[in-house]
């Protein structure tokens, strides 16, 4: 295997790990066996991944470089696309709490990109996509997930059977949500939402409300912690 | 000189991607560019019949491909306007006769004697359009305003964009076939909605008009007919590919353009 897919160094904030033009995968399997043979040279360290410009980030290949990072320990700051100084995803540990349930706990994605039609994006925590999904694409989340743009496609929340998960979007035009079990599909006539709705698990199946009646009935931990992220 | 190469698709079938290969590539010389159709769409063929040149056919591109002859000596000159080229495609069953990597080195070599390859490519998401966008640095989708269309043309762009074959700024689109009586009775989708989903620049927006049908009978692409008011939506797509920045004229779609072009008042 090259060994100039991958190079590690030291900055004054901690590592910068760069991935080289190539397979992902590769550089990810090269980091991990890099990292075993020094087991204790990072321990407790930041890092900052950088990726080749025009390689695809996809949930499962997000999955295993936190996996491999929190196997030696190393905490990851940010996952930047080489020569462009646009964060690409920003993966926040969650905020402290005094008595943290399981469901605060989850990790979270940041993720800014569009979804078209035949993409798929599944992550194993709650999901914030800074974009559209358009009809055609599929997001799902273990947790909840809030897209800060017009929902058209398929999104499914509470993947792992959470029914107190939620799903939210600025225009939620969604062509199926489906939160733990259950599924619910636009309805025929629906029309153009003009303000942020919510869906969540009611006593007859799914509901959705505008952001604003659910946010004053029932703040959401999830929300709460994104704003408590955000601010410090 | 290294010239551009600009691979027509779309996704879904017969949404105009042959018409609008034809159409463009002689707009585009007739503002005096030096252009080269390449028909991609290996087995079926029919770029050469919308531009009238099948009778002029020897070789094909499987010729050029497998080293029988240059592509020089494949390329059949348009007479009715300088500097248009068509390489057409083989009529062999074999999809797999060429390979992506030939196929990249033939549009480079083109590109080096001409300013634009414009590459008519097949329907579907398959090892032809594969073909057809290796060599391309620049991509129009076409589009027609129907969901399933709109749908097909919103794959396309991501896996444009996901193979890092083509920048998102390289990627345009040509919504084809618009009826604005249907658009302006919500019948039909807008060129708006279509641009709020695939957030791509608009490159031209073309009527739904049978005169295409008609030229396409006679074998001549409806832009080399100065009067029909087709042919001015091709020029002004033409027009925008090489930069100029001419405006939607709104004129055009208007009930007022409609009217006065009507009674003669209007071109
Ligand atoms: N603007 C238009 N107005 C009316 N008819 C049109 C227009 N554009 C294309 N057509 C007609 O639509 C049909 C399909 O066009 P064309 O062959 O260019 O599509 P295509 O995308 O190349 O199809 P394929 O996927 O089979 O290669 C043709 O009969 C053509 O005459
Ligand atoms: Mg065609």
């Amino acid at each position: 295997m090259p060994d100039n897919q991958l190079r590690i160094k030291g900055s004054k904030n901690g590592i910068i790990i760069q991935f080289e033009e190539g397979d992902l995968g590769q550089a990810i399997q090269l980091l991990e066996d890099k990292l075993k043979e020094n087991p204790s040279f990072f321990v407790g360290s930041q890092a900052v991944l950088v990726i080749p410009e025009e390689s695809v980030l996809d949930a499962q290949i997000l999955v295993k470089i936190h996996e491999v990072l929190c196997a030696a320990s190393i905490s990851l700051s940010e996952i930047r696309r080489e020569g462009s100084a646009s964060v690409v995803e920003v993966i926040q540990p969650p905020a402290p709490q005094k008595s943290p349930s399981k469901e605060d706990n989850q990790k979270l994605y940041w993720i800014e990109r569009r979804l078209r039609s035949g993409e798929k994006l599944s992550v194993d925590g709650d999901l914030v996509l800074i974009g559209d999904v358009n009809p055609g694409a599929e997001i799902s989340a273990i947790g909840n997930i809030l897209v800060w743009g017009c929902l058209q496609g398929v999104a499914h929340a509470g993947q792992s059977g959470n029914e107190n998960a939620r799903i939210m979007a600025l225009r939620l035009k969604a062509t199926q949500l489906r939160i733990a079990g259950f599924i619910s599909r636009s309805p025929d006539d629906s029309l153009d939402p003009h303000d942020p709705e919510v869906a969540r698990v009611g006593s007859n199946g799914i509901v959705i409300e505008t952001w604003e009646k659910v946010g004053k009935e029932d703040p959401l931990p999830f929300w709460r912690r994104l704003l408590h992220g955000r601010e410090d | 000189m290294s010239g551009k190469a600009v691979v027509i698709t779309s996704g879904k079938g017969g949404v105009g991607k042959t018409t609008t290969t034809a159409n463009l590539g002689a707009a585009l010389a007739l503002q005096g560019c030096s252009v080269v159709l390449l028909d991609a769409d290996i087995g079926l063929r029919n770029l050469d019949v919308v531009m009238g040149l099948e009778n002029r056919i020897v070789y094909d591109l499987i010729n050029v491909i497998d080293g029988t002859v240059e592509f020089r000596k494949a390329l059949i000159k348009d007479k009715r306007v300088d500097g248009l080229y068509l390489l057409p495609a083989a009529q062999t069953k074999d999809k797999d006769a060429v390979s992506p990597e030939q196929m990249k080195k033939l549009i480079e070599d083109i590109k080096t004697e001409f300013d634009y390859v414009l590459i008519d490519c097949p329907a579907g998401i398959e090892q032809g359009f594969l073909n057809a966008i290796i060599g391309a640095d620049e991509a129009v989708v076409v589009v027609t305003p129907e969901v399933s269309s709109v749908r097909d043309a919103d794959r396309v762009v991501g896996l444009l964009d996901k193979k890092g074959e083509i920048p998102m700024d390289n990627i345009s689109m040509l919504v084809n076939r618009i009826r604005m009586d249907m658009v302006r009775k919500k019948e039909m989708l807008d060129v708006s909605d279509i641009e709020e989903l695939l957030q791509i620049r608009v490159l031209g927006v073309i009527p739904d008009d049978e005169s295409v049908i008609v030229s396409t009978n006679k074998g001549e692409p409806v832009v080399l007919n100065g009067k029909n008011h087709l042919a001015q939506a091709y020029r002004d797509a033409a027009g925008r590919m090489l930069g100029q920045d001419i405006p939607f004229n709104e004129r055009n779609h208007s009930f007022v353009g409609t009217v006065l072009r009507f009674f003669g008042l209007a071109e």
